[in-house]
């Protein structure tokens, strides 16, 4: 039986979310992986797509803008001051 | 404490109007808040206005939160459907189902003419990706964040949502199906598209840089 191989870059980068979401079946990703080991181009390509995961990530630990607090809070303490007690 | 309890405990300590409570759910909900308001109303002073609507709407249903999702997923879809109401209210909507088809047009996420066409390479690079720098160092990572925040908010409507919720935010794609009411299928194509011309605006960058 011959493995399965994924020969042509301009298939393997239209796999990549699901390399990296492992949803690649064991032949798929065994295939994914021997592209990759012979191809730097495609190397790169994935690492870029990491990159962009590692940084978007980040993004969501920013601090939010301190300018938008005071407006809040007095919506808060209105809303505690009409809300029905306990 | 479980996620469940947290959550609970958070809804709890802002029935009895613990101010701290409030401030710590601002804290780390807002910026996401204000990004994927943004994916809807492009204007920064409209989203800001969802956003603020989107609290006054949490709180004021807050005893109805059940727990079905968590706290994080249940704000998320209150400001997005703020933000529908916003849109419609001002008639700049696009049927949801238009954006859908438009979005997840299945095709290639990477310009054809990067590839050769012909010859014993067809289907090969023929103009290799620009590696980007390293965002280990602190320099870097700043640079690319700026960058990335930029080409995120770039993206059209619904890759951006879905961008926001599942790689920003860290939401799982089930999660980001039932804020954004769309199907599995195309919540991943969506998610493809939206990181792929993510990176290729990145690049865009870099590669100019290079030529310089």
């Amino acid at each position: 039986m011959s493995e399965k191989s994924l020969d042509r870059c301009q298939e393997v980068v239209e796999l990549v979310n699901e390399y990296l979401g492992h949803a690649l079946t064991a032949e798929d990703r065994a295939a994914f992986e021997a592209h990759l080991a012979t191809c730097p181009p495609c190397t790169t390509y994935l690492a870029q797509i990491k990159t962009v995961l590692n940084v978007a990530s980040s993004l969501g630990k920013a601090p939010p803008p301190v300018e938008v607090e005071p407006q809040l809070m007095s919506l808060f303490q209105h809303w505690c001051e009409k809300k029905p007690g306990p | 404490m479980t996620g469940h309890a947290a959550d609970l405990e958070i809804i709890a300590a802002l029935l009895r109007g613990e101010h701290s409570a409030f401030t710590s759910l601002v804290r780390a909900h807002q910026p996401a808040f204000l990004r994927l308001a943004q994916s809807w109303v492009r204007d920064r002073a409209d989203a800001a206005e969802v956003v603020q609507q989107a609290w006054v709407s949490a709180l004021e249903s807050l005893a109805t939160f059940e727990g079905r999702s968590s706290l994080r997923t249940w704000l998320f879809g209150i400001v997005i459907n703020v933000a529908r109401s916003h849109v419609r209210a001002h008639k700049r909507t696009v049927p949801l189902s238009a954006l859908v088809a438009e979005e997840a047009f299945v095709g290639p996420t990477v310009e054809p003419e990067r590839f050769f066409h012909d010859g014993e390479w067809v289907g090969h690079w023929a103009n290799w990706p620009t590696p980007f720098p390293s965002p280990d160092s602190a320099l870097e990572r700043e640079r690319l964040r700026r960058l990335l925040e930029k080409a995120i908010s770039a993206l059209p409507p619904l890759q951006q949502q879905v961008m926001v919720l599942c790689d920003v935010e860290g939401l799982s794609g089930e999660e980001t199906c039932n804020i954004l009411g769309i199907s599995g299928t195309h919540q991943r194509v969506l998610l493809h598209r939206g990181r792929a011309r993510t990176r290729a605006l990145l690049e865009e960058h870099f590669s100019d840089k290079a030529e310089m």
